[in-house]
């Protein structure tokens, strides 16, 4: 993979709550290659979404990025002020997300919300906008787009409206793609349908993608590599490859044993036993020691590091300790 | 599976549409037929899959399947009765017959009363046990849900997700169905979580001899559960089978690109495959096949003439014009 677009260090995001100060991501370190695919997987309150907006400073309050962090190409995000970041987002990095309804303005036509990038960054006339706004949605596979420009979002229907988020987040060729459970709230027929958009349009524009999803198999089928996360922490980061073939955490085992398969129905599940903990209530040492059937001495006291792993990629257990 | 037993569920031609009012005035009416002419039976003991994506009538499927909505046509038979035609004493036998569970456990549970409550209701309103022996039964419940009797004082907010849908499954399992009905029982949760969850059910129906009508947008858990699965497209089904022979050998085209957009764990074989087009919707239903402008084997005969549900293997059942 080329050089290095993003590189995230040492990045901790904190909630003030009456209970205390939750961390929601704890120390993470990941880099994603331009026009790589990092997938970060992991399930609800692991903190993967809420790593996604620290990256590019978008913590909703109370929460509060603590330190860390995040280098888009020798800019420094969270370093700059608010106005700077303002136009990193809209022109190098853009995000979308699960739900297209809430991210789209519903008293805006599309053609006003997809042209608005080239206007605001790209000082383009309205004219101009709305011309190259009509040729993207024509590129993102709506029918007739010239038709579309006029027509606001709650007359789309789910998949057409994650094509117009994924139209107004290429339309200025960022460097950066953040893509929250883009396809979640799709459904199977249609998510494979605007995956294979987005991957074809971020390669020919050279985008990079950091996918955020719980869903394994879109990992498999788009990422180049994944990492996996668990209670905030990074636990497992591997090229997608070698990470199908035999994940090296027991956290990701045991995701992976937990899924039924369409090629092997019948197999008794093997689940992961209890449940992920709250993070106002973290178990000391690793995180996942309650949890986990490979648990011994040094585990319930002592938090790993990310221990580096023979064929490439990190995993963060003691079992890969020297 | 006891061939000659009574199913616990006989669906006959079973319909159902909605009136939907639309411009901004309300005063346009379009009728949109949420299920049209369904046939499934579920026997003793046995688990039914129902699968399909959203839009295509699964729930409402559901909802008239345990008398909770009545159908526009055909009927419904809960062990032989009819939940729509018959007296209050015969409605009465209907929570005996078939329980419902749900996606969402914290809609479905009150949030004001504990969860002990909310299990033993069934067995409150048939009456019969005195409150010690309420209080044992529930406690019984829960251990077979994997709670612990304790649980029974706490509130539905003290719960995680997995945790709630087991004590849904609990208040189901109260008077003993021959049939829970699960709509979607597992999509809320999280990957470690609905394993448990999936692991329960399979381990009740061994235990108890229950039957499932199991319905989910997820292939993949629908496959792992069912005995024989029914797939849906805009209210009908178009292919009905063996579970094993559904997945090695799906017949419909429809099935066929549903099971290939379910994307793999094999990193080898990138790129989830598509179907063209989005699902209708179901107040403009297409004229003859409704699959047909989706469908890539689509012949002229397609658009004008609907295809019959019919057995092309024994026990396998599909809607195409191309396979009979």
């Amino acid at each position: 993979m080329g050089q290095t677009l993003l590189r995230v260090e040492g990045l901790s995001t904190v909630f003030e709550t009456p209970a205390g100060p939750l961390t929601a991501v704890d120390g993470v370190d990941l880099t994603v290659s331009r026009g790589e695919v990092v997938a970060v997987v992991g399930e609800s309150g692991c903190g993967k979404t809420m790593l996604a907006l620290s990256i590019l400073g978008l913590v909703p309050s109370p929460g509060r990025i603590v330190s860390g962090r995040a280098a888009l190409g020798d800019t420094d995000v969270l370093a700059l002020p608010e106005s700077r970041r303002r136009l990193v987002r809209g022109k190098r990095a853009a995000m979308i997300f699960q739900e297209p309804m809430t991210a789209l303005n519903p008293v805006l036509t599309i053609g006003e919300q997809v042209a608005e990038p080239l206007r605001v960054h790209a000082g383009a006339s309205r004219r101009e906008s709305l011309a190259a706004a009509e040729a993207m949605l024509a590129r993102v596979g709506l029918p007739d787009p010239g038709r579309q420009l006029g027509r606001y979002p709650h007359e789309l229907s789910g998949g057409q409206r994650q094509r117009v988020m994924i139209a107004m987040a290429l339309m200025l060729r960022p460097e950066l793609l953040i893509a929250d459970e883009p396809t979640t709230a799709l459904d199977v027929t249609v998510q494979g349908q605007i995956l294979s958009l987005m991957l074809d349009l971020a390669r020919d524009a050279g985008t990079a993608i950091l996918l955020v999803t719980h869903n394994l198999g879109v990992v498999a089928q788009t990422a180049d590599r994944v990492a996996v996360m668990y209670a905030g922490r990074l636990v497992e980061e591997a090229r997608v490859d070698a990470f199908f073939q035999g994940p090296a955490h027991p956290y990701s085992r045991g995701l992976l044993a937990s899924l039924p398969r369409l090629d092997d129905p019948g197999r008794r599940l093997t689940p992961v036993p209890g449940m992920v903990p709250s993070l106002a209530a973290l178990p000391t040492g690793c995180h996942f020691h309650p949890r986990c059937g490979e648990a011994f001495a040094p585990c319930a006291d002592n938090a790993p590091p990310l221990f580096e792993l023979p064929g490439g990629g990190q995993a963060r257990c003691w079992l890969h300790g020297a | 599976m006891a061939r000659n037993d009574v199913p616990v569920l006989e669906l006959a031609g079973l319909s159902r549409s909605f009136v939907s009012r639309e411009g901004v005035f309300r005063r346009r009416e379009r009728i949109v037929r949420a299920v049209s002419g369904v046939d499934l039976a579920v026997a003793p003991g046995e688990t039914v899959g129902l699968v399909g994506e959203s839009g295509c009538g699964k729930s409402t499927l559901a909802r008239m399947a345990i008398g909770l909505l009545p159908p526009s046509a055909g009927t419904v038979r809960l062990g032989g009765l009819d939940p729509w035609d018959g007296g209050a004493a015969e409605r009465k036998r209907l929570p005996r017959l078939a329980q419902m569970i749900f996606q969402d456990p914290y809609s479905s549970l009150n949030p004001r009363l504990p969860v002990g409550w909310t299990v033993a209701e069934g067995l409150r309103a048939a009456g019969g046990l005195s409150a010690a022996q309420r209080r044992e039964r529930v406690a019984e419940l829960l251990a077979q849900v994997g709670l612990a009797p304790e649980h029974a004082r706490r509130f539905p907010h003290q719960f995680s997700g997995g945790q709630r849908q087991r004590v849904a499954i609990a208040r189901a399992l109260a008077l003993s169905p021959k049939l829970i009905v699960c709509d979607e029982p597992v999509s809320a949760l999280d990957v470690s979580v609905q394993a448990q969850v999936i692991n329960l059910l399979a381990d009740l129906k061994a235990r108890h001899g229950l039957a499932y009508l199991f319905i989910s947008h997820d292939l993949a858990v629908v496959g792992h559960l069912s005995d024989r699965v029914a797939v849906m497209y805009l209210g009908r089904i178009v292919e009905l089978a063996p579970a094993a022979a559904l997945y090695a050998r799906a017949a419909h085209p429809y099935t066929r690109a549903l099971l290939a957009a379910v994307p793999g764990l094999d990193p080898g074989r990138r790129r989830p495959a598509g179907l063209a087009g989005e699902t209708p919707s179901p107040a403009a239903v297409p004229t003859g096949c409704a699959f047909h402008p989706r469908c890539d084997q689509a012949e002229p005969r397609c658009a004008e003439q609907s295809p019959a549900l019919t057995e092309i293997a024994p026990g396998h059942f599909a809607r195409c014009l191309r396979l009979t």
